[in-house]
């Protein structure tokens, strides 16, 4: 299985470096614009390709509302000085066409603190984190139990397609979207417009309304996961947002065993990166710092429901980590299990793909493996429980300092 | 899990009217029965050394000439002991097991101390293996009734010695003599029921004090490492010396002696056994999670991994899990349940809501405790 990613995108931007254009307002939102397109870049390049990732909608967003001559309707998808810049509310859909079931995500950004207006909302206002004026880039996902395809707006993928009222329908199928809101029970289930924060100015963070100078993002993604860590301040303290496939438990028969959890902005000093136990992820107002949720293994007309996590933190300590036994000094890597958790379902039901994001303790936020192969996320402290997800092999993360990251 | 488990299972004591030493003395023949059954040689038991004890103890006024009933004409005199070799697990290991009456340990049971008592009553177990697969064993091997231990207990020989409880390991307190047992002491009520469970590599002694449906347990077997790693010695042993534990197996430290004991090998030849931890993914340890109501129309209970890792300051760290097969956790099931194919049994704290082990069980409807009796039931 391809394992890909751009790592290594860094903010450039800070709140004073448009004063004479667009205005210090949005000089740091002009970041947001960035990553989308950096994130977009990566996708249709031979590298999101090689993972099945496979553009079936965008649209190319609307001027922004700061009316600046540098900053006019988009047109493309490029960056913001460029010819085919990239406009406010711009969105894009993909589907990740190589997974054992289909899955479909949903990418917008706005910067002009109105994620209700048009492009971004035609006929259905789009939300993050359930609400309508935070800027930031929102995110969510879809998929039909038969592997059909739920994306519910236009598909004539040349830039100008439009959402429909539903953002996602289940055809003639059962339907699983994520955040969980908009499942069965959430604020989002008549339109499935919610979309959680893969980075935004919510949560207590980016005061100003965009990233600051030095934030770094990294993207990684496999046929079946699809991970965002990000940085906000470039302080190494990191937020985890992951989609993926999880391992069934035996027995359990899950039919679209895929799950999301996103660990928010105000949540990047988690101590374990992921919270274990006590947090569900995806809650049905749509708002929480956790975010995510879990297609219910197997009453499918159930949708998506809040998730939870363990892992065996008894070895989550500096006597036992790094590991010194057997004549091996090693960071131990756990599985991340998982569970559904919302009434009346509640079980463990199999573990996150350990292949692709595992458990580890006592390393540093950015700390990669002697491979460069897995790089560590969470919070700074080294004596902290973090996330490893997939690195390219090459780079010492932090090292690249333009936009566009590392392509692998 | 390697190889069928066997098990005599649901024995009762009832030597209750003449003191609580008959119980032990019940509860040692009761492991000699199955050990030496067709049953203990199809797991492999073979047993190597034994005495049949001293003539001292207060109500047992016989001296031993076997391993039976004390009220039988053959009985297991105090301080009876037994060796035995499991020849059938991939690297053989050996068990001391001793029984002690009210007159403390003594001749021909010395050296000794079970839990760090020389001076109780009870039951201990101890655990040997050497790395070249040869016998550990310091004492004499007539195997006729009449052994000796050595002055100490254990031996490498030529070849690297791995010793449970961990105190007779290097730096504990029992290394010179290695004499240290782990299991239950002290006065006990008759009716205690108790279970004895093992294949080729594991060996479970379960037992209920008083029949109250908590147990403690001594446990001794082989764990899965865990990738990248080669244990030259897979082997660790376990004693919960409280009755109430939740969970059963602690997530803490066992390797003390008088409190948690056991302990696991190293690979290295200078350290020996060490402290052993335990870890479960004890989120799901909850009545919410348990039963599982999400697959199929019944729920189902949770069996997860029981994952271990040494726990001492030159050594620590994660090392693998239990044998799966043989010995489990799981949550909110009574203690003494058995599973819906009769398969295993459920021991632990007896509140509903806590956390036990789920171990092998006879394949018969009876659950733990009821068709109980002195001589148990075979499997």
């Amino acid at each position: 299985m391809a394992t890909h990613g751009i790592i290594d995108m860094r903010a450039q931007y800070n709140s004073t470096a448009f004063a004479g254009g667009i205005g210090s307002t949005f000089g740091q939102r002009i970041n947001y614009l960035d990553y989308y397109v950096s994130i977009f870049n990566f996708l249709t390049s031979s590298f999101g390709q090689s993972l099945g990732a496979q553009r079936i909608a965008y649209n190319t967003g609307s001027r922004n509302p700061a009316s600046s001559p540098n900053f006019s309707t988009g047109s493309g998808a490029d960056y913001w000085e460029t010819t085919n810049k990239l406009g406010d509310n711009a969105w894009s859909v993909w589907k990740f066409s190589s997974a054992s079931v289909p899955f479909y995500m949903l990418m917008q950004v706005s910067i002009a603190s109105n994620w209700q207006s048009s492009p971004g909302s035609d006929g259905a206002p789009a939300t993050i984190s359930a609400n309508t004026t935070i800027p930031g880039i929102g995110i969510g996902f879809a998929m039909r139990a038969d592997g059909g395809n739920p994306w519910n707006g236009a598909t004539g993928n040349a830039g100008a397609d439009s959402k429909n009222y539903q953002v996602w329908t289940s055809g003639s199928s059962q339907l699983f979207v994520w955040p969980r809101s908009n499942s069965f029970g959430g604020t989002h289930a008549t339109q499935m417009q919610n979309l959680i924060p893969m980075i935004w100015a919510g949560g207590g963070f980016n005061s100003t309304g965009g990233p600051s100078v030095g934030s770094r993002m990294h993207v990684v993604a496999d046929f079946e996961n699809f991970a965002v860590a990000y940085d906000d301040g470039g302080d190494n303290t990191y937020n985890i947002l992951h989609f993926g496939r999880y391992t069934p438990r035996s027995g359990s028969g899950a039919t679209v065993p895929y799950i999301m959890v996103m660990t928010g902005n105000g949540r990047q000093v988690n101590d374990p990166c992921i919270t274990i136990g006590s947090t569900a992820y995806g809650s049905t107002s749509g708002n929480g710092l956790d975010e995510g949720g879990v297609a219910h293994p197997t009453i499918l007309t159930s949708g998506t429901r809040s998730a939870v996590f363990s892992g065996l933190n008894e070895f989550w300590s500096t006597t036992h980590s790094p590991s010194n036994v057997l004549g091996n000094t090693v960071y131990d890597e756990f599985p991340i299990l998982c569970g559904i958790d919302e009434s009346p379902w509640f079980a463990y039901i199999g573990q996150l793909d350990y292949n692709f994001i595992r458990w580890v303790y006592g390393v540093n936020s950015m700390d990669v493996n002697p491979q460069l192969t897995r790089v560590a996320v969470g919070n700074a402290a080294q004596y902290s429980a973090k996330v490893t997800i997939p690195w390219d092999g090459l780079t010492i993360p932090g090292t690249n300092s333009s936009r566009s990251g590392v392509m692998f | 899990m390697a190889g069928i488990p066997h098990g005599l299972v649901d024995m009762k004591t009832i030597g209750s009217a003449g003191g609580s030493e008959k119980g032990w003395e019940e509860v040692y023949t009761g492991i000699i029965r199955f050990l030496t059954s067709s049953q203990g040689a199809s797991i492999g038991a073979t047993r190597v050394a034994y005495s049949t004890g001293s003539s001292s103890t207060a109500n047992l006024k016989a001296v031993g000439t076997a391993n039976n009933y004390w009220d039988t004409g053959n009985s297991s005199g105090n301080n009876a002991w037994s060796v035995f070799k499991f020849v059938s697990s991939s690297l053989p290991w050996y068990m001391l097991v001793q029984w002690v009456g009210a007159d403390s340990i003594a001749v021909p049971g010395s050296p000794g101390n079970i839990s760090g008592q020389s001076g109780q009553q009870g039951i201990g177990f101890a655990f040997a293996v050497r790395l070249d697969s040869g016998n550990p064993w310091g004492g004499t091997s007539n195997n006729s009734g009449a052994d000796t231990k050595g002055t100490q207990v254990w031996n490498s020989g030529s070849s690297q010695l791995f010793v449970w409880p961990r105190n007779n390991s290097f730096g504990g307190t029992y290394v010179a003599q290695k004499q240290q047992m782990m299991g239950p002491f002290g006065t006990h009520a008759a009716s205690t029921f108790y279970h004895v469970i093992a294949d080729n590599d594991n060996f479970a002694f379960v037992f209920d004090d008083s029949g109250n449906s908590s147990h403690t347990m001594v446990y001794f077997g082989k764990y899965s490492a865990r990738s990248g790693t080669t244990p030259n010695v897979p082997y660790v042993a376990l004693y919960n010396d409280v009755e109430t534990y939740d969970p059963f197996i602690q997530l803490a430290a066992y390797g003390t002696v008088g409190g948690k004991d056991g302990g696991v090998a190293s690979n290295d030849s200078n350290s020996g056994t060490l402290r052993v931890t335990f870890s479960g993914v004890n989120e799901f340890w909850t009545t919410s999670f348990q039963p599982n109501n999400n697959f199929g129309a019944a729920p189902v209970y949770d069996e997860f991994p029981v994952h271990l890792g040494s726990d001492e300051g030159t050594s620590a760290g994660y090392l693998g899990t239990l044998d799966y097969g043989f010995i489990r956790y799981i949550y909110n099931c009574a203690s003494n349940d058995i599973s819906s194919d009769f398969s295993r049994a459920i021991f632990g704290n007896a509140s509903t809501a806590s956390c036990k082990v789920s171990l092998p069980w006879t394949g018969l409807s009876s659950p733990p405790g009821s068709n109980i009796n002195r001589s148990g039931t075979y499997f």
